[in-house]
């Protein structure tokens, strides 16, 4: 074929031609779409905004993908009662996102402080304006400090709630490092919904562990918000065979709602007047969702975000999608691999929108182990699908009660391997531990 | 000379249709399913200690072994409690998925 005639002026001009006929009306919508790349802005690095964004561009690698998130390298909550009770150093809870990076997500290290949903832009803090095409907003959870007298971020540089894991995580261990054998420790729950169900068990079981080896004298008092709790049955049954007396749970009821906290003198009053005195206190106070969706209007009256469950656009406003422990999401627990999971869902549900094809019929799922003892471990999964919009669980539920040793020594071990797994997938980030 | 033109206009156009095609992403339905897998099993299937690789396993021994934890058949920790949450297809489309990765 003879092209040396063709000038390069002129091949030019045809290819402008065939550029410009395949965007021509009668061509099928979702071909002239995708031509340029959408860009979906991701908001939150934790396990459900880096999945999405890890997502997005595994599922479509043409997509312009951003990760806004202030911290520089994101510290896991799961595995961090590992941490308060000694097991591991904090270091192994931190995670860059260098892996994300060298999956093309550009991520910035910044806070949103403004979303507009009208004109699709966000603000940063630093002042730059960015448009979007989608926006999956991942904030996590925020306190309801208003809700006990006398305990606020403030108090809690003396009290922690170590529900945020990094300084707060290292600050109990410190405290209970500090106390003197004989000791309580008073673990004060959240009203449900909360992040990570069985979390505060887990906690109570590890610095069980730690107390009974190092000051076997102490007691741990946890004081519930609620009557039950996830995985109920195995923590009792695992606290009757590990820590035998040195464990007290009081359930929920009116007496024991909390009201006030002197952080000082570290005295807990309940609204019927009852008090609590420890020498470790640990509030995990009541929750709602991250700020930024309350500053953009995605929350309900009980302060967490409604969406269509199947694609986590929120219910209040186009175009912005809420995943993780901020929305609500059904049958789903407030977990890191709850958010994952709905990170992936929603990744499809936007490439699906974005190129106006079908979204493929969703589905999700849940595993979380609980440590009793480094060589203990129990767990619940669940799996879940859509009904009537609703996402509902399908399969699943707790360890069995009855297990040998080795079952329980397999389930520790599953834990571990659990913690390598969800990290690599959410930051594509190899885990330390 | 035209007709050179008209033929590589066409070359570019069929070349254009495809390139769009490939970029207007259906995302499979066996990759929402697996990602369901990958978050205990790893990214590419790779397992860990205890927890097993999956990728590469022989697809009609995958099936035979997440029909029987499904059933009870086999002994599990954890995957009897997620194996019943799949039908018989879907079982089928993961052995398939996971049985041809690396």
């Amino acid at each position: 074929m003879k092209t040396g005639n063709l000038s390069r002026r002129k091949f030019i001009e045809t290819l402008g031609v065939a550029g410009a006929i395949s965007v021509v009306p009668w061509l099928p919508a979702k071909i002239v779409q995708a031509k340029s790349a959408a860009r979906v802005i991701v908001i939150g690095g934790g396990f459900g905004g880096a999945t999405c964004a890890n997502y997005l561009k595994q599922y479509d690698p043409t997509l312009d993908v951003f990760l806004i998130e202030p911290n520089s390298s994101f510290t896991t909550c799961p595995f961090s009662n590992t941490v308060i009770g000694g097991l591991y150093n904090i270091n192994i809870l931190s995670h860059s996102y260098d892996g994300l990076r060298q999956q093309g997500i550009k991520v910035i290290n910044d806070l949103v402080s403004h979303i507009d949903s009208s004109t699709r832009t966000i603000r940063l803090k630093n002042g730059d304006s960015m448009k979007y095409d989608r926006l999956v907003v991942s904030p996590g959870i925020d306190f309801k400090w208003e809700l006990i007298e006398g305990y606020d971020e403030a108090a809690s540089h003396l009290v922690p709630h170590a529900w945020k894991a990094g300084d707060q995580t290292t600050l109990l261990r410190k405290q209970l490092e500090s106390m003197r054998d004989g000791g309580t420790v008073l673990i004060a729950t959240p009203p449900k919904p909360f992040r990570c169900p069985p979390g505060p068990y887990e906690r109570a079981s590890l610095i069980a562990h730690y107390l009974k080896k190092h000051k076997p004298k102490s007691k741990i008092i946890i004081l519930d918000a609620n009557k039950t709790f996830s995985k109920q049955g195995l923590f009792i049954q695992g606290w009757k065979e590990l820590y035998p007396g040195m464990i007290e749970w009081i359930p929920g009821s009116d007496t024991t709602e909390i009201e006030s906290i002197d952080v000082k003198a570290k005295i807990l009053k309940s609204t019927f007047g009852q008090t609590f005195k420890a020498d470790v206190i640990n509030i995990i106070p009541a929750q709602k969702a991250g700020a930024i969706a309350h500053n953009t209007d995605l929350v309900n009256e009980r302060g967490w975000c409604p969406v269509d469950q199947r694609t986590f656009e929120s219910s209040k406003q186009k175009h912005i999608h809420i995943i993780g422990d901020a929305s609500v999401a059904g049958a789903m627990p407030k977990s890191g691999y709850s958010a994952n999971s709905q990170a992936k869902v929603c990744a499809a549900a936007i490439i699906s929108s974005l190129h106006d094809v079908p979204m493929p019929e969703p589905m999700y799922s849940n595993t979380c182990y609980s440590l009793i003892s480094p060589d203990y471990g129990i767990s619940v999964a669940a799996v879940y699908r859509l009904k009537n919009n609703i996402i509902s669980k399908v399969s699943g539920g707790p360890s069995p009660k009855k297990a040998s040793k080795r079952f329980r020594r397999d389930e520790s071990e599953n834990a571990r391997d659990w913690y390598r797994g969800v990290v690599a997938d959410s930051f594509a980030s190899n885990a330390d531990i | 000379m035209r007709i050179y033109r008209i033929v590589l206009l066409i070359l570019l156009l069929v070349s254009n249709l495809f390139a769009h095609t490939l970029f207007a992403r259906e995302v499979e339905r066996v990759k929402i399913l697996a990602g369901n897998c990958s978050t205990c099993h790893g990214p590419q299937g790779q397992g860990y200690e205890l927890i097993p690789k999956i990728a590469g396993l022989d697809k009609d021994e995958l099936i035979k072994l997440l029909e029987g934890f499904k059933v009870g058949k086999e002994t599990a920790t954890i995957m009897d409690r997620h194996a019943s949450g799949y039908t018989t297809q879907e079982i089928k489309q993961l052995a398939d998925y996971f049985s041809k990765m690396e």
